[in-house]
């Protein structure tokens, strides 16, 4: 779950005299420190603050798709997409079925504070887009196979 | 209490059988044994262990989505996966599920296009 702030801020001082409870604090549901000046920070785990903006810089790139899709295909380039560029390789359907997945996934990462199930989607979606973007080994991959060789074992 | 030494796990794993789906797939299965073994053996393995398994870290098994998410092979559709064997190197493949075949559609040592 993502860690609710602590509405109480230790003062500057605080780091020195009550360090070991700042620290705690920081740990267990990030500590607000105010400066001299009344500037109040944020301590917590880095591992929090990255996944955060991590969720949040895709969630920004979900919304450069989202608003590049609404153009016609002719008028969409892959640097409209942000850090999604690559989904630029994918057919026009799946652009769309990938941004409505992401857009889904993220919520939920959101929520949960977990990333995994959204890097695993991550990875399915380049991959497609990999094996998409070789013509030949796409038209490949979407034929279908009549004559599996059910007595062959590998 | 000790489990007696002749009794089985319930919990022992089923393995998958490894077919190809077409004789191109088992041509390039073969070639790419050839050219690799020792990766080829490792390959077998894991197909016939843990197909669906994706915890390896970095992640090199996708399941495919879009318009390849799904194979039909005699008439049947499967999910389509796909693994990285090396850098360049890719392996294709539908999991039957009920019947535990993994059926191998591609192997193919060289990179598809980078879309990076």
């Amino acid at each position: 779950m993502r860690a609710s702030i602590s509405r109480s801020a230790f003062q500057a001082t605080d780091l020195q005299r009550k360090h070991r409870e700042v620290i705690d604090q920081a740990r267990n549901s990030g500590a607000l420190i105010r400066d001299k000046d009344g500037l109040v920070l944020l301590l917590q785990p880095a591992g929090d603050i990255e996944r955060d903006r991590y969720v949040s810089d895709l969630m920004a790139d979900v919304i450069r798709m989202t608003a590049a899709l609404r153009n016609h295909p002719d008028q969409r380039s892959p640097e409209q997409y942000g850090g999604l560029a690559w989904a630029f390789a994918l057919s026009n359907e799946s652009q769309s079925e990938f941004v409505q997945n992401l857009s889904d996934q993220l919520l939920i990462s959101q929520h949960s504070g977990y990333v995994e199930t959204l890097e695993d989607l991550l990875g399915d979606w380049k991959a497609t887009a990999q094996s998409w973007s070789d013509v030949e080994l796409r038209k490949d991959l979407t034929k279908e196979l009549k004559n599996p060789l059910v007595d062959v074992e590998l | 209490m000790a489990r007696s030494a002749t009794s089985t796990s319930p919990r022992e794993p089923q393995l998958w059988k490894v077919r190809p789906a077409s004789t191109r797939a088992q041509k390039e299965w073969e070639a790419a044994k050839k050219s690799n073994p020792e990766l080829m053996q490792a390959e077998r393995v894991r197909l016939t262990e843990r197909p669906l398994d994706r915890s390896a870290n970095p992640k090199r098994t996708h399941k495919l989505k879009g318009e390849l998410a799904i194979r039909v092979i005699a008439g049947q559709k499967f999910e389509q996966w796909q693994h990285e064997l090396t850098g360049a190197g890719r392996i294709w493949y539908c999991p039957d599920k009920e019947s535990r075949i993994i059926w191998v559609t591609r192997v193919s040592l060289r990179h598809p296009n980078e879309t990076s």
